[in-house]
């Protein structure tokens, strides 16, 4: 069975790249526009992997982060955002996200990262 | 405006760009207009700058542009028409450029973010800011065609 892996941004675009990369090397995605929206997801589909962006509507991706590791303290959680300043990746990081990657996203990385943490 | 935050939102584009399909932005042009100045574009993605930086900047480019973008974030699927997918593409590229000129203030000491894009299409446009502020208009190109950036930031700025 292959692996599930929730995909959250706000932009279509970027949620499409994702899901094209994702699907082409064997995963399952689900999709979500926002950070509410990602945490309603995760707690019914109990993805194997999250990836997040940070700035979004309704619920921004660090406060994400953190309800859904309240749901599952094991989640594996992936940032992947335009914003790499410092002060954003000590955040996300002391949020709990396994790994930053900054945008524009280079997909082999993106594989890699994902690979790292999915064995 | 200090010539260093323009400078980094210059060095981002030409970053950015060639992180998203390999492609050379090369500056053709630096203009100064003392308040509002019309353009021909077709689209145009706008972006707040707040923090110790204070401002907007603007990029406007053409729908076969920003169906190009899109296409290289897709990593080579064509895309064809104008529609949400190219559109989003464009706020796209503001947000990488806007986070990497971020980035890139933020080791000047500069703290800043960027809000979120919005869109606004037409052939011609007018630009202005207000309260009135001087703004530069940055000429790019590259194989896509032609692409511009325009930057106002407020003369209060701690740069």
């Amino acid at each position: 069975m292959s692996k599930k892996i929730l995909v959250v941004d706000d932009a279509t675009i970027m949620r499409l790249m994702l899901k094209h990369l994702f699907e082409n090397n064997e995963f399952t995605v689900i999709e979500a526009i926002n950070g509410k929206e990602a945490v309603d997801l995760y707690a019914t589909h109990k993805p194997d992997l999250v990836t997040m962006d940070i700035t979004m509507p309704d619920m921004d991706g660090i406060t994400a982060v953190k309800e859904i590791l309240k749901i599952d303290p094991a989640a594996k959680i992936i940032m992947c955002s335009a914003m790499g300043q410092v002060d954003k990746v000590k955040a996300a990081v002391m949020a709990g996200a396994k790994s930053f990657l900054v945008k524009p996203l280079q997909p082999e990385r993106v594989l890699a990262t994902v690979k790292q943490f999915l064995g | 405006m200090d010539s260093r935050i323009a400078n980094q939102f210059i060095l981002a584009s030409i970053e950015v760009f060639r992180k998203t399909g390999n492609v050379t932005l090369k500056k053709t042009g630096l203009e100064y207009f003392p308040s509002s100045q019309k353009i021909n574009a077709g689209i145009a993605t706008i972006l707040g700058v707040t923090g110790d930086i204070k401002g907007q900047f603007i990029i406007t480019l053409n729908e076969q542009f920003a169906m190009k973008v899109a296409s290289a974030i897709l990593m080579g699927v064509p895309v064809n028409t104008y529609d949400e997918v190219a559109e989003s593409a464009v706020c796209e590229l503001g947000n990488m450029i806007g986070g990497e000129a971020s980035r890139l203030l933020h080791e000047a000491d500069l703290k800043c973010d960027i809000t979120v894009p919005s869109i606004v299409r037409g052939k011609e446009m007018e630009i202005a800011f207000y309260p009135v502020a001087p703004m530069f208009i940055v000429h790019f190109s590259c194989e896509w065609g032609p692409i511009d950036l325009i930057l106002s930031f407020d003369n209060k700025s701690k740069a």
